[in-house]
Order: structure tokens, then C-alpha cells, then sequence
């Protein structure tokens, strides 16, 4: 048995719109993949297509190996944990773990103790004859989850499980999902709208926009390589700042580009078909921007947003939008203030005028490294 | 001083609801009164209301000219006959409007619901016709489908309103969970809607219990339920006041039984989904 899932030219239209366009992708065994985009993107389509509780209007699913287009949810072999829970309101937490079993027709004892044995690994021992309404969201969420493992699924599907928990909650039970997937090793397909969780869950990031895949590659990748605008400006918190620049000249050391106020910054990517006086989009994290005594960039502070760990400079710059800047907690810089900041141009990236990004010279080390989120084992 | 307007306004509401009760509660009372009066009492003008020789004897009377408790019995038959039969045709229909609408489900609950506008009396001869070629008059059988098919678009309405409020989210998790279409009906989706069945049962009971229309023209001894029996008291030999009353009061007596003991979910049960 194998979680490996591939879709062969997907698309889904509800009526008129269409939601999921063509798509092509690749889900190779045990990976942690997630799924990301903007509200409407199709991201939880896709999943529900995985799923089978929607129907492809075209392109093939396959799951191990088997076509399974037409084969109807209860017979893929898949788990789902729904952000509502979904719970069984009238089953105990017991029943409510165990109704996959009593539905594959189970003798009753062997789903007692898979569902006691799931219990135990979620810390719901001692909750097993309440019902889902006496639990704490986290509690319900645990249940959602135990609901799914004890089936031993091809490969889990995950739909924004934890955007109906408080922040602390959060953390707790993502990294108890990660956990999950280092001791389980089964295929994951995780929906989200939170980037942290996309980030730190992931093996694959799939930025999905407008019903096509823009990106998809290690969470790394999508940060240090973003292949466009969307995929920089999604990825990446706060978003990435644009400048309007234009090119001066290109070269092997990368491409020249001025900025607006005159100031020449030299950008180390391949040049492709740009010439000379290209318009194109200077891009750069605000985590890489500095204040700096000499540097290239001169605004003043519109806000300051200071978070104790870090504060967060909104600059004003002439004719460009604002700047959003990350420096450390300690910085003392005020509202009005006049403040300088430097380019560290190895981590820029450029964009020509269709918004596509050039490639840079350097891959990043740790771009294509399989497990960011390696776990002490 | 909003404290004292506002027990001002509790205290208006509850004169207003209590003489609204008393008044819709009248006619029943009433009859129920007459039904211990004389017939000579029971025509006295004026009518006197609690100061009369209390009598016991129409119920006797009632009772040896008709055989009370086979008509009773004829009429739970029906009206639980045709409930549970309807429940069966309904709960998979409206499974399939709430859950899996098409573009014409809109439509096609409102025609359901437009049959019931029709006046009966316009399928009256049709049906009569048909009962009398296939023997179905007078038969239990026959009544059970009559009632069932005339009730089936409310329980159908009924139930659609309270699956519309169960969450789809948890079909889909059985669906997950390798539930097939039969299971999920069985194990979750009726489970979460007993309340709104419940009230279904009730409310239809009920009505199917005060069906006359079609149970005075299609019966006349055999399958004939309460209705009949009441219908029976006023008879071309003259009005019997106080019997025809003691035959009502029986008539009605385990449905307001029922009723009464059950008020909150048939409350519940009509305004389910108009508010909230």
C-alpha cells in the first residue's frame, strides 16, 4: 500500500466558474504536502477532489497506482479532518473514533483497542465516553484526528484543521501533526491560508492562485526562488517589498537596475532577454533590508509596529510604496524620524514586466533541502 | 425606570396572551362542558356555563350506540400507518433535496408543496372511482394511502428544513469514514435528526387524526376512524348537542392528550428554521 497520489490533468467547474484549471501534480509517498493560496484559489477544491466528495469535470486522480476518478469517497483509502471537526454530535469520543472500523465491519474487540491504542497517542484516555459537545476545541480537534488514524489511511487529507483554535492551541497542535507525521510516515495533504503552518509542516508547498499551481517546491525554494510576484508576495510575512526600477545594464555579475530616486543597485541573477531599459520589479523581504548610516534607501518612519522581538519600520519613499523594513526589538527609531537603510543585493530578487522572476545566479544552499522541519529522533 | 417599563410590558404581554389562549381555547371548553349537560341544557338560552346538573349520561349513551374504541382504534392505524409509510418515502427524499440538491429541486419542492393548494373535493370523484374498481373502500389499506400521500409533501417540507440545519461537514466525514449512502442514512444523518422527526411524527399524526375530507367520503364502518364518529351525531333526525359534544370530546381527547404533553416540540417543531 502506497500514498502516492497524482493528478493528470484536473480541472473542476461549478456551472460557469471554473475552479480548478488542467492541473498536473505529483504526491509521492509519505510527503507532507500543503496546499496554499488566497480565499477562492481552489485550494480546498483540490482537496475535496482528492477526497472524492467532489467530482473532477475532467483529468484523471489516481491514489497507489489505481485510477479512482470515479470511485466514490468511502473506497479511496483516504482520511479527512475538517475544519469543523465534524464530529458525530451523538456518538461518544469512542464511538466517534471507532465508526470507520464499525463501517469496514471490524469485530467489536479489535476496534476496542485500536481505538483505546489511538486514544492514548492523542491524551484522550480519560474522554472516551463523553460526547464531542463536552470537549474543548483542542480536545475536538484530537478527536477529528484519532477519527482518522485509527482507519490506517493511504494518506491523510487535512482541511485548515486548525484556523477554528486560539493561537496558543495552534502552535500546540501543529507541532503534534508534525509529530504525527515523523512516527506515521503517511502521505499528508494539508490545506491551509496560514503561512506558518505551510512553512513549517511541509516537505512541498503547492502555491495554488486563480485555480493553477504558480509554485511548487520545498518551503525553502519558495522563499529563496520564488518563480513570480505572487508566489514572492504570498510567501513570506510581512509580504515582500516591490519596487518600480529600471534596468541601467546587464552583465555576467547580474543586472544593474535604478531605482526611481537614482539610486543603482546591482542584482546578482541571470539576465535572460532583458536589455537596457527594461521595466522591471525589485524585490526584497523586509527581514533583509537594514538600517544602516550610509545606506541606499532614505525614508521617513510612518509607523512603527513593534512586536518585542522585533519592530517593524514603515518607511515613506518617494514614489514608491511603503517600505516595510524588519529591524530588531531594541530599535529605538520613532514616528517622523528620518532613517537610511541598506540593500544587501545577494538576497533581491528582479522581476520583469509580466511579474516573472530571473532566475538568480546562486542557488540557496538550503533551497533543496528535503525536511526543513527535521525532529530530533 | 426601564425595570418598570418593562414589567409594564411583561404584564401587557401576558393579559394579551392568556385571553389570545383563552379564546382559541373556548370552543373546546365549551364543548367539552355541553358534553355533561342535558340536551335540554345543552339548548337553553341563556346557556348556563358551570351551574347545571353535571350528567355523565350522553358518554353512555355515545358509547351504546357506537362502538368508541373501534373507531379509535381505526384511527391510530391511519394516522400512525400513514406517518411512518410517509417517514420511509421521506427521509430519503429529503436527504437527497438538502444534501444533494439538482438545479430543479427549488421547483420541484414548491410543486410538491403547490399540491396541497388544490381543493380535494376536485380529486374527489377520480379517487373514488379508483378505491371502488380495486376494493379499496372502507379499507384500512386504501385510508393508509390516501393519507400518506396527502401528508407526504409536509413531511417532506418538514424534514428538508431540519436536514438543511445539519451540517454537511459530518455526512461527509461518515462518507470518509467508508459509510455508504444506506449507513449514513441509518447511523448518522437520522440519529442528529430525531428532534425534527419527532416533531414530524407529532405534527402529522395529529394531522392525519383530524383528517375528515377524505375519511368521511372513502369510509363507512370498516376502516372508519373518529371523524366518522362524530360525524355520525349529527344525523337528519335533528341535532343532539350534547352527544354530538360527548363523541367530540372522545374523538379528540388522546390527541390533545398527545398534544399536550408534547407541546414544546411541536413548537418547536413549526417555527424550526424561521428563526435562529
Amino acid at each position: 500500500m502506497s500514498g502516492r497520489i497524482v493528478l493528470r490533468g484536473v480541472s473542476k467547474s461549478f456551472g460557469e466558474s471554473t475552479i480548478i484549471r488542467s492541473l498536473d501534480l505529483e504526491i509521492e509517498d509519505g510527503a507532507f504536502v500543503v496546499f496554499v493560496g488566497p480565499s477562492g484559489c481552489g485550494k480546498s477544491t483540490l482537496l475535496r477532489l482528492i477526497a472524492g466528495l467532489e467530482d473532477a469535470s475532467s483529468g484523471r486522480i489516481e491514489i497507489d497506482g489505481a485510477d479512482v476518478s470515479h470511485v466514490p469517497p468511502a473506497k479511496r483509502g483516504l482520511s479527512m479532518v475538517f475544519q469543523s471537526y465534524a464530529l458525530y454530535p451523538h456518538m461518544s469520543v469512542r464511538g466517534n473514533i471507532g465508526f470507520g472500523l464499525k463501517m469496514a465491519g471490524m469485530p467489536r474487540e479489535v476496534i476496542r483497542q485500536k481505538v483505546e491504542k489511538a486514544a492514548q497517542i492523542l491524551n484522550l484516555s480519560d474522554y472516551l465516553d463523553r460526547k464531542p459537545r463536552q470537549l474543548s476545541g483542542g480536545q475536538r480537534q484530537r478527536v477529528a484526528i484519532g477519527r482518522a488514524i485509527v482507519r490506517e489511511p493511504k494518506a491523510f487529507l487535512f482541511d485548515e484543521p486548525l484556523s477554528n483554535l486560539d493561537a496558543a492551541l495552534r502552535v500546540q497542535m501543529r507541532l503534534e501533526i508534525a509529530q504525527l507525521h515523523e512516527s506515521l510516515r503517511t502521505t499528508m495533504v494539508y490545506v491551509t491560508h496560514d503561512q506558518v503552518e505551510a512553512m513549517t509542516l511541509a516537505d512541498k508547498i503547492v502555491v495554488l492562485n486563480g485555480g493553477r499551481i504558480e509554485q511548487a517546491g520545498t518551503p525553502l525554494e519558495l522563499y529563496h526562488h520564488p518563480v513570480n510576484l505572487f508566489v514572492a508576495g504570498f510567501i513570506g510575512s510581512p509580504k515582500m517589498n516591490f519596487l518600480a526600477a529600471e534596468v541601467r545594464s546587464v552583465g555576467p555579475e547580474g543586472v544593474v537596475v535604478a531605482l526611481a530616486g537614482g539610486q543603482e543597485i546591482a542584482v546578482p541573477v541571470m539576465p535572460g532577454h532583458l536589455t537596457a531599459g527594461a521595466k522591471v520589479t525589485l524585490g526584497m523581504r523586509p527581514e533583509h533590508l537594514r538600517p544602516a548610516d550610509r545606506g541606499e534607501l532614505v525614508g521617513e518612519v510612518a509607523v512603527a509596529e513593534r512586536l518585542g522581538g522585533e519592530t517593524y519600520l514603515y518607511l515613506r519613499v518617494p514614489e514608491q510604496p511603503l517600505l516595510v523594513v524588519q529591524t530588531d526589538g531594541g530599535n529605538a527609531t520613532r514616528v517622523r524620524e528620518r532613517i537610511a537603510v541598506g540593500i544587501e543585493r545577494e538576497t533581491c530578487h528582479l522581476f520583469d514586466s509580466e511579474g516573472r522572476s530571473l532566475p538568480r545566479l546562486l542557488r540557496h544552499p538550503l533551497a533543496d533541502m528535503p525536511r526543513p522541519t527535521d525532529s530530533p529522533s | 425606570m426601564a425595570r418598570a417599563l418593562s414589567l409594564r410590558r411583561r404584564s401587557l404581554t401576558a393579559v394579551v396572551g392568556w385571553a389570545v389562549g383563552l379564546l382559541l381555547f373556548f370552543p373546546i371548553l365549551w364543548m367539552v362542558i355541553t358534553s355533561f349537560k342535558t340536551e335540554l341544557e345543552a339548548f337553553s338560552t341563556p346557556p348556563r356555563f358551570l351551574f347545571f346538573d353535571w350528567t355523565v349520561e350522553n358518554f353512555g349513551i355515545v358509547q351504546q350506540r357506537s362502538d368508541y374504541l373501534k373507531f379509535a382504534g381505526n384511527s391510530i392505524v391511519l394516522s400512525l400507518g400513514s406517518t411512518l409509510l410517509g417517514l420511509a418515502f421521506a427521509i430519503p427524499t429529503a436527504w437527497a433535496m438538502a444534501f444533494a440538491p439538482a438545479r430543479r429541486t427549488k421547483d420541484v419542492l414548491l410543486w410538491m408543496l403547490s399540491t396541497k393548494m388544490m381543493p380535494p373535493v376536485g380529486a374527489l370523484i377520480p379517487v373514488y372511482l379508483l378505491f371502488k374498481d380495486s376494493g379499496l373502500l372502507d379499507s384500512r389499506v386504501g385510508l393508509i394511502g390516501v393519507e400518506f400521500l396527502l401528508n407526504l409533501p409536509i413531511i417532506v417540507w418538514m424534514l428538508f428544513t431540519y436536514f438543511k440545519e445539519i451540517p454537511a461537514d459530518i455526512l461527509e466525514a461518515a462518507r470518509m469514514d467508508g459509510a455508504t449512502l444506506w449507513r449514513e442514512i441509518v447511523y448518522v444523518l437520522t440519529p442528529m435528526a430525531v428532534p425534527g422527526i419527532a416533531s414530524t411524527v407529532l405534527l402529522n399524526v395529529i394531522l392525519a387524526w383530524n383528517e375528515a375530507f377524505w375519511t368521511l367520503n372513502l369510509t363507512t364502518t370498516d376502516a372508519a376512524p373518529l371523524t366518522v364518529f362524530i360525524a355520525s351525531y349529527s344525523s337528519p333526525e335533528g341535532l343532539f348537542w350534547a352527544k354530538l359534544s360527548a363523541a367530540s370530546t372522545m374523538a379528540i381527547a388522546p390527541i390533545l392528550v398527545l398534544g399536550w404533553f408534547s407541546q414544546r416540540q411541536l413548537v418547536r417543531g413549526l417555527t424550526f428554521g424561521a428563526v435562529k
